[in-house]
């Protein structure tokens, strides 16, 4: 079964990635991510200095402000703001900077599916680049399930959204989380051939499926966000190799 | 979070070399940053980038119904709302009077010059009409984001292709884009802005400031022409007060700039779409 | 070291509290020393819902109404069918339109003016449920193509605000749905006429209910703690302590409808599969408790 995404062979193949850093000269840090045609923008400033009605004594104000491409912010958009600064806060090291904020910029600039993994790919690369302290780094990746052919198709550009009876987007961190390494979970992986060190970090699915689908979907975005861990530390240590020979240069 | 005012050494640094006839960046006075046009994949997505300064506009259409007292008439709007992305000054949901001045001067160089032709947009009068939106998104801020704006809509707009569609009766067809081949929007002329900055009581003249410029630059003016030496807009809103023959000098310099331009957009906008016609095939 | 401080401050008089000034002080340990016990200080146990019910047609202005109370959360839906335009793109279909108010009245948590950024949340996660679930087909709503439809204002407005706001405003929305009743229009010349009186006669042949082709129900948890021990619907005081939200909306025939998980804790695959159990039981539940007021 081919997919609607001539350029892919298999249901399971990413689009394309492509990241650059450091790209914007006002902000602090900066980072664009693509899957393919999709592409987001993300920028941050911090630690910096907040408004007092936000301060917090013990650690930094995390405000994420996300932008749409066409029309104004909307519904979709605070959604998209509220499970961003969910999923990045806790990651963030903010007890490190108490009373600062720290705000990030997230802008669409060209939308072809999988907007939101797009945007969490781009906003943890932002923050590397901006040099916060991060206790772990995160890869997002989104599946759907077609309804024609009820096969799980991993990062949908939009016409194939479009056939879609289930969308699923899920976040994996790349530390090994505690709380499956306890032994009662450990057998119950093995009935069930999971790799025991799936941990969720965020997950949004919406449509219709059974919970056997939606841990399958887990299970090939899991492996899929491997590459896309991958990859944010080859852009990562690229960067700062070359940072590092101009410095000495 | 408050815009740092320059210090007193890049203050008198700035002056000083501007006495000396030198700007801090290399240019001459007269001189342009590199201007730099990229486009998405789809129509009506452009990028610009003007030195360190980065807009992004993105062309997008819809049908509704028009005005009942202009029936025939399609809409033109303009979003330019400042992102905190571009610089940590703007905050969202608050406009500040930058913010205004800049939507002001984008909205009457574009629209209140009839770049684009509206009664083209109607498709059922009194019934359906397009409705063109230009989605100005200013990424980085480095000085001068009228002209980088201005620049992005008017060759967002040229670029953008709307469905095609076919009318029969009361009936109204909007094609696919795979159905039938989008078309261009009809465009009367190119506006383009050039904006000027004033320093040493206006005896000495600057183009396409930066922000370090702007900042303690002592007046402005913006004048938007296109490629027939047609004024379409002439912006001098405070400031220092000019001799009238420095505006026409600043005029005479705008009409070599905005030929310059124009000719860097159609030379993009040509390479742009041989590439769609060899991916095509 | 540490420890016999503590204690020998614990034993003299002074520095003996009472229990709600140490829940106050130490929220989390406060919640441990329950929830080590297995229980909850309400007196749940950990995998407990707080008791709910549901009440159908409490507005009698609305074309469909219903309450809900989860515990101490209350919420009021009320739909309102509209004639309106349809859009140009979608000649036959109507609108469906959720909005969640939470307004000051339900908690000093909320402040007065444009909708927080939770209210926008759960609209939107009930939108999308509504939507991509496809529980109304919005081609029902048509009442001549390319001319008028109707329009379903479905607004929740929360009275009381003790947590678990998306559970409770799903089931008011799938109860008010339930509960609507518009009576048919008549098309002509470009005049919608809606005729007669409203009744809500169960018999009347003048209105027409709306073909609802799934109840998805949901069943939210919060995760506790560093041994991410799951607690079932949390209210308010849970929620500000907890280390992650799950929620697992279920139609009756055991289909997901959505599924999320937002927050700190990274949660494997094993207590997704708990929560995935455990709401298809409430669900079942919720459903009895629905049907029984209808």
């Amino acid at each position: 079964m081919s997919r609607l995404d001539r350029t892919r062979t298999s249901p399971h193949q990413l689009r394309p990635f492509f990241s650059s850093q450091n790209l914007l000269n006002r902000a602090d840090g900066s980072a664009q991510f693509d899957f393919g045609g999709s592409s987001v923008i993300c920028s941050v400033v911090g630690p910096a200095e907040v408004k007092i009605r936000d301060e917090k004594l013990d650690r930094a104000t995390i405000e994420i402000v996300a932008r749409p491409l066409v029309g104004l912010p909307g519904v979709k958009d605070k959604t998209l703001e509220r499970n961003i600064r969910e999923t990045l806060e806790p990651l963030i090291l903010s007890g490190l900077h108490p009373r600062t904020g720290i705000q990030i910029v997230v802008q669409t600039m060209k939308e072809d599916g999988c907007i939101l993994s797009t945007a969490f790919n781009a906003a943890i690369l932002a923050l590397l680049d901006a040099g916060i302290p991060l206790k772990s780094i995160l890869a997002s990746v989104t599946c759907i399930i077609d309804s024609r052919t009820n096969q799980i198709l991993l990062d949908p550009t939009i016409e194939e959204t479009t056939h879609a009876k289930s969308t699923h987007v899920f976040v994996f961190d790349n530390k090994v989380s505690i709380s499956s390494i306890n032994p009662e979970d450990v057998a119950m992986d093995e009935d069930s051939k999971e790799p025991s060190h799936t941990g969720i970090l965020f997950s949004d699915s919406t449509g219709l499926f059974t919970e056997d689908e939606f841990f399958e979907c887990a299970n090939a975005c899991f492996k899929a966000a491997q590459a896309v861990h991958g990859f944010i530390r080859t852009a990562v240590s690229k960067k700062l190799e070359k940072e590092y020979q101009q410095t000495r240069a | 979070m408050k815009e740092a005012e320059p210090s007193t050494n890049e203050r008198e640094f700035l002056l000083a070399a501007l006495k000396d006839g030198a700007r801090i960046d290399g240019r001459n006075f007269y001189d342009f940053r590199t201007l730099r046009l990229s486009f998405g994949s789809d129509y009506g997505a452009v990028e610009v980038q003007l030195g360190n300064t980065r807009v992004l506009a993105k062309v997008s259409c819809e049908v509704i119904k028009p005005y009942p007292d202009k029936p025939t008439e399609g809409f033109l709007m303009f979003s330019t709302e400042l992102s905190p992305m571009a610089s940590s000054a703007f905050e969202v949901g608050r406009q500040t009077d930058e913010e205004v001045l800049v939507s002001r001067l984008i909205e009457k160089a574009m629209r209140r010059s009839r770049a684009l032709d509206t009664e083209g947009l109607c498709i059922v009068a009194g019934e359906k009409v397009w409705s063109i939106r230009v989605d100005i998104h200013f990424l980085d801020h480095d000085g001068n984001l009228v002209d980088a704006a201005c620049i992005a809509a008017i060759t967002g707009l040229l670029h953008f292709r709307r469905p095609d569609v076919t009318v029969v009766g009361e009936e109204v067809t909007i094609h696919t884009l795979e159905q039938r081949n989008p078309v261009p929007l009809s465009i009367h002329h190119i506006p383009i802005c050039i904006s000027f900055a004033f320093f040493d009581k206006g005896g000495c003249v600057i183009v396409d400031p930066t922000h370090l410029e702007e900042q303690i630059k002592e007046g402005d003016m913006t004048i938007t022409l296109n490629v027939h030496k047609e004024v379409c807009a002439l912006s001098k809103a405070g400031g220092i007060p000019m001799e009238l023959d420095q505006i026409i000098q600043c005029s005479n310099i705008a009409v070599v700039k905005v030929a310059e331009i124009t000719a860097q957009i159609q030379a993009a906008l040509d390479a742009d779409a041989k590439k769609r016609q060899v991916s095509r095939k | 070291m540490a420890s016999s401080t503590t204690a020998s401050l614990a034993a003299s008089p002074a520095f003996t509290f009472s229990a709600s000034t140490f829940q106050k002080l130490h929220p989390t340990e406060y919640f441990r020393k329950f929830v080590s016990q297995g229980v909850r200080p309400d007196g749940r146990l950990l995998n407990s819902f707080r008791p709910t019910t549901v009440h159908q047609g409490v507005i009698t202005t609305a074309n469909g109404s219903a309450m809900v109370r989860i515990g101490g959360t209350t919420v009021v839906c009320g739909v309102k069918a509209e004639v309106a335009e349809p859009k140009l793109d979608a000649p036959d279909q109507g609108y469906l339109v959720p909005n969640v108010d939470l307004s000051p009245i339900c908690s000093s948590a909320f402040r007065p003016g444009p909708p927080s950024e939770q209210a926008q949340v759960v609209s939107d996660q009930i939108n999308r449920v509504l939507k991509e679930s496809n529980v109304l087909d919005l081609k029902d709503l048509c009442i001549e193509e390319g001319k008028a439809v109707w329009s379903l204002w479905v607004d929740v407005v929360c009275v009381s605000y003790d947590g678990n706001i998306y559970d409770a405003s799903l089931t008011a929305v799938m109860a008010a749905l339930a509960n609507v009743r518009i009576r048919k229009p008549t098309y002509e010349e470009g005049v919608v006429k809606v005729s007669g009186v409203d009744n809500t006669d169960e018999d009347d042949n003048s209105s027409f209910k709306l073909k609802l082709a799934r109840t998805p129900l949901s069943a939210s948890f919060v995760l506790f703690d560093t041994s991410l021990t799951l607690l079932a619907d949390p209210n308010f005081a849970e929620e500000a302590i907890s280390e992650g939200q799950i929620s697992i909306t279920i139609d009756e025939q055991g289909k997901l409808c959505a599924v999320s998980k937002v927050g700190a804790a990274t949660t494997s695959l094993t207590s997704m599969r708990q929560c995935v159990d455990r709401a298809r039981e409430r669900s079942q539940e919720l459903r009895a408790i629905m049907n029984q007021h209808q």
